[in-house]
């Protein structure tokens, strides 16, 4: 496939549209810097892989910054279009690839082939016919089909750079990517995850085995704080202690009357269950147990009743006691009322005698006073009859009943008043007595009623006898009490017992089932799963091993075609060199093998690494040799049948521009060949010492209304 | 494998340390006998480690090899080894064992010129050259044979272990 023209229309420095034929086997593109010959290069490269020119490294700065429009005016909106004529195989065909004005960065390019029949591909399409056209890709034909001066130095000063030249320039492109492919997967890292992942079921598996072994440990620890031995730690146990659970309660049931479903012993499940409700059965609904309450309140009931009976019993006897004492020791309460009627009349005498005796003493003084105030001494005033000494007489008889009568009175009155009051008090401590005695037997009839009516006994039985019946009624609510707590008690035993049993019986069950989880999770090579992964690993392992097999296969098919190609390549770098420099130091690729890699290298007669020994032009020399090598293998067995080189003179005296000269000649023979340059000894070179055929374009001064153009454009 | 048989094989190689792989040889010997082999070389000092035949199978030569680090290393004499039983007519096998819970035997099918000798291999690379009819047939007997066996005096364990091949007609001990 060779290009036969290119029209580039608003592409960088290119303006107005423009076409150069490319069709001659040497075409030269002649200009003074900033005259737009290196976009034409750029253009080519834009129109055959748009972007990716772009995005991917090349070394060259004029690429990495890339700007489509740079100076074109900005009000402009016609797109930028760059098209490509080709001769293939089939006969011409035209690339275009178009990009608007107002295009936004990431929007894609449009791309359209028309092939030799006439039918327009776009898009992916087209990229695809490019593809299938044996088009190159970037790597390859920035590597194979381009120079630039900018990167003239990396391509041969970077080993990296240098290497995959080299393996181009042995044309063992397709080793190289066939390696670089299998590389990439990296089969060793495929084996390092496969690994880790075995590693990290291998801990979980170890886990998933600990775990169950310390939950046995546990519940072994638990058994021990219950007694249990490790030999009671077993299934025959379990059936005992169910067994045992059963039987038990049947008698506890039967004990309590009950009536209730116990689930078969040998149903670990069933009995598990039943186990956990059965205390609260037991407990709650046993016929025997409901009357305990009952008695017991009946029980409570009494205790009061005999309390209270006994307690009004004592106090009634007691009064009575204290009345027949007080009876005993005096009179009874009619002589009592009787003494006081007799002190009370004694008191009345003493009270009368007492008023007589002061009514006595008022006469006679009112009598001694009348005398004295009629003077008539011894004459009495009432008869007026003349009693000697009347005076004195009634003087005399005022003393004494004024002193020894008046005393003697009183003394009796007060003695009758002290008899009164204690004759008195008597009474009332009699008469309080008989109310208290006749209240207290209200009370034990009362309380004899109620402990009648608690033993609903006749009317004939007395009130011992009550007391007495009480009491043996009590003694047999008692003695149905202590039986029924009896049982109870036997309840509440058995019902622990039960619960200790059963926590046993949970313990033990806990242990079978760890026991048999720890055991059943040992084996796992018997799980489906496992044996799925195990196919899968293997399948990766297969995998794996294929790719390193490949991998190393394709060293040892690179390293032995390294070897055959080595010698073909030498002879023609060592010719292009010696042609552009005319220096016959015999440089040639040296192959290292090892058992995981293959470089490249460019070496001396000597065997030793040639690069750090050049100076930039012989650097120079040596780029556009290995170029030219290059490129003259593959225009012999790949598609692409032209070389683009910008600015190849550069740093070349004038006798290696004339030796350039001569070698881009020679790759003429083989290929087309599109060369940029300065106007200089290379161009005169090219245009006057050259016998081929070439198409000669120069280019005049840029200006910003017409963007580049073409000052001068002739066959030779 | 199963833990119990990962417990002593780890108790094993910390007992008998350098011996361990030998002693392993021969537990593989014992299952292979208790699979069904009609004919079993074992050697101890010097060839390949194991020949076996087994019924209805191509007879095989076995180079054993254990690991700790789950990658192994086979020397050129031991590969030759193979190579040499390969041209008389036996199927070269190399037999590995790693030291972890999951890890059970591979027996890899030996190709000359795909394993290449001092050449460190993960026994994950070597998955893809099992031959898991064999490896069927010897799982269960290999556990066997540890939980039976492998609780050996600690001064002539390979004795102990050469005497239970002997009780099996089909061995022959080199």
């Amino acid at each position: 496939m060779k290009p036969l023209a290119i029209t580039v229309s608003r592409f960088r420095g290119w303006k107005s549209e423009h076409r150069i034929t490319l069709d001659a086997p040497i075409t030269s593109i002649v200009a003074e810097n900033g005259r737009g010959k290196s976009s034409l290069l750029n253009a080519i490269e834009w129109c055959l892989y748009g972007a990716e020119v772009t995005i991917k490294g090349s070394g060259i700065d004029e690429r990495q910054n890339w700007e489509l429009r740079t100076r074109v005016e900005k009000d402009d909106s016609e797109p930028t279009v760059v098209m490509l004529e080709l001769d293939t195989a089939e006969g011409s065909a035209l690339i275009t690839r178009k990009r608007s004005a107002n295009a936004k960065a990431r929007e894609a390019d449009q791309f359209t082939v028309q092939d030799s029949n006439g039918t327009v591909l776009a898009g992916d399409s087209a990229e695809t016919w490019l593809v299938d056209s044996g088009m190159p890709d970037w790597e390859t034909y920035r590597r194979a089909h381009c120079f630039h001066q900018e990167a003239a130095r990396q391509r041969v000063v970077s080993t990296t750079e240098r290497s995959a030249i080299l393996t181009a320039l042995l044309g063992l492109d397709d080793d190289l990517a066939l390696r670089n492919t299998i590389e990439s997967i990296q089969p060793s890292k495929l084996f390092t995850e496969i690994d880790k992942t075995l590693e990290a079921l291998n801990k979980e598996a170890r886990r998933a085995l600990d775990f169950p072994r310390q939950r046995l440990s546990e519940i072994e620890n638990e058994a021990t704080e219950m007694r249990l031995d490790a030999n009671q730690l077993s299934d025959s146990n379990a059936n005992t202690l169910r067994s045992r659970l059963v039987a038990r309660a049947r008698e506890l049931a039967t004990r309590l009357g009950l009536e209730a479903d116990f689930p078969d012993e040998k149903d670990a499940r069933a009995v598990r269950d039943w186990a956990t409700k059965w205390p609260a059965t037991a407990r709650f609904s046993s016929p025997a147990l409901v009357s305990l309450e009952g008695h017991r309140r009946r029980a409570a009931e009494f205790d009061q009743l005999l309390i209270d009976y006994q307690q009004v019993d004592s106090t009634w006897q007691e009064v009575q006691s204290k009345l027949q004492q007080e009876r005993q020791s005096g009179e009874d309460e009619a002589q009592r009322i009787a003494k006081v009627t007799v002190a009370n009349d004694k008191l009345t005498e003493a009270n009368t005698a007492l008023e007589q005796n002061n009514a006595k003493v008022k006469l006679l003084v009112d009598a001694k006073a009348a005398i004295e105030e009629a003077n008539h001494k011894d004459e009495c005033p009432v008869c007026e009859t003349d009693v000697p000494g009347l005076k004195e007489r009634l003087g005399v008889e005022i003393e004494t009943l004024r002193s020894d009568d008046f005393v003697a009175l009183q003394a009796a009155q007060e003695s009758a008043r002290a008899k009164l009051d204690r004759t008195k008090v008597a009474q009332d401590v009699l008469v309080a007595l008989v109310s208290a005695e006749a209240t207290a037997r209200g009370r034990v009839d009362e309380q004899r009623d109620k402990l009648r009516d608690l033993l609903t006994i006749d009317e004939s039985i007395t009130v011992h006898d009550i007391l007495a019946e009480g009491k043996k009624q009590r003694e047999s609510i008692q003695s149905e009490i202590t039986g029924l707590e009896a049982l109870s008690s036997d309840r509440d035993q058995r019902i622990e017992d039960h619960q200790a049993n059963c926590e046993r019986l949970d313990l033990i069950e806990k242990w079978l089932g760890a026991a048999e989880r720890a055991e059943s999770s040992i084996d796992l090579s018997a799980l489906p799963k496992w044996s799925e992964l195990n196919e899968a690993i293997d399948e990766l392992a297969g995998f794996g091993s294929d790719l390193e097999f490949l991998g190393s296969l394709a060293r040892d098919i690179q390293a032995e075609r390294s070897e055959s190609r080595a010698a073909e390549v030498n002879k023609a770098l060592g010719k292009y060199y010696a042609l552009i420099t005319q220096d016959d130091t015999a440089l040639q690729v040296s192959v290292h093998t090892t058992a995981q890699h293959i470089s490249y290298d460019l070496v001396d007669e000597s065997g030793l690494s040639a690069v750090p020994i050049l100076n930039q032009a012989a650097i120079n020399a040596l780029s556009l040799a290995v170029l030219f090598s290059q490129s003259e293998d593959r225009a012999m067995t790949g598609p692409w049948e032209l070389v683009a080189v910008d600015d190849p003179a550069q740093s070349l005296d004038s006798e290696k521009q004339a030796g350039l000269a001569r070698a881009i000649e020679e790759l003429s023979n083989h290929c087309s060949i599109l060369v940029a340059t300065v106007p200089g000894h290379l161009s005169e070179r090219l245009r006057n010492y050259v016998s081929k055929r070439r198409h000669m374009v120069t280019l005049g001064p840029w200006s910003r209304t017409d963007g580049a153009c073409i000052e001068d454009e002739i066959d030779l | 494998m199963k833990q119990e048989v990962h417990r002593r094989l780890s108790e094993l190689s910390e007992a008998s340390d350098k011996e361990y792989g030998k002693l392993i040889q021969k537990l593989l010997a014992i299952a292979f006998c208790k699979a069904g082999a009609v004919r079993l070389v074992e050697r101890s000092t010097q060839g390949i480690d194991l020949e076996v035949s087994l019924p209805d199978l191509p007879p095989i030569a076995v180079e054993v090899k254990t690991t700790q680090d789950q990658s192994v290393k086979f020397g050129k004499k031991d590969l030759d080894g193979l190579a040499s039983q390969a041209e008389a007519g036996l199927e070269p096998y190399l037999a590995l064992l790693g030291s972890q819970l999951l890890d059970e035997w591979i027996l890899a099918r030996y190709y000359a010129g795909e394993i290449k000798p001092t050449k460190q291999y993960r026994l994950t690379q070597l998955r893809a050259y099992r031959n898991k009819e064999i490896e069927n047939l010897i799982r269960e007997h290999f556990d066997e044979a540890v939980i039976e066996y492998s609780n050996l005096p600690d001064e002539n364990r390979q004795a102990a272990l050469d005497e239970v091949l002997r009780g099996f007609s089909c061995v022959s001990i080199a």
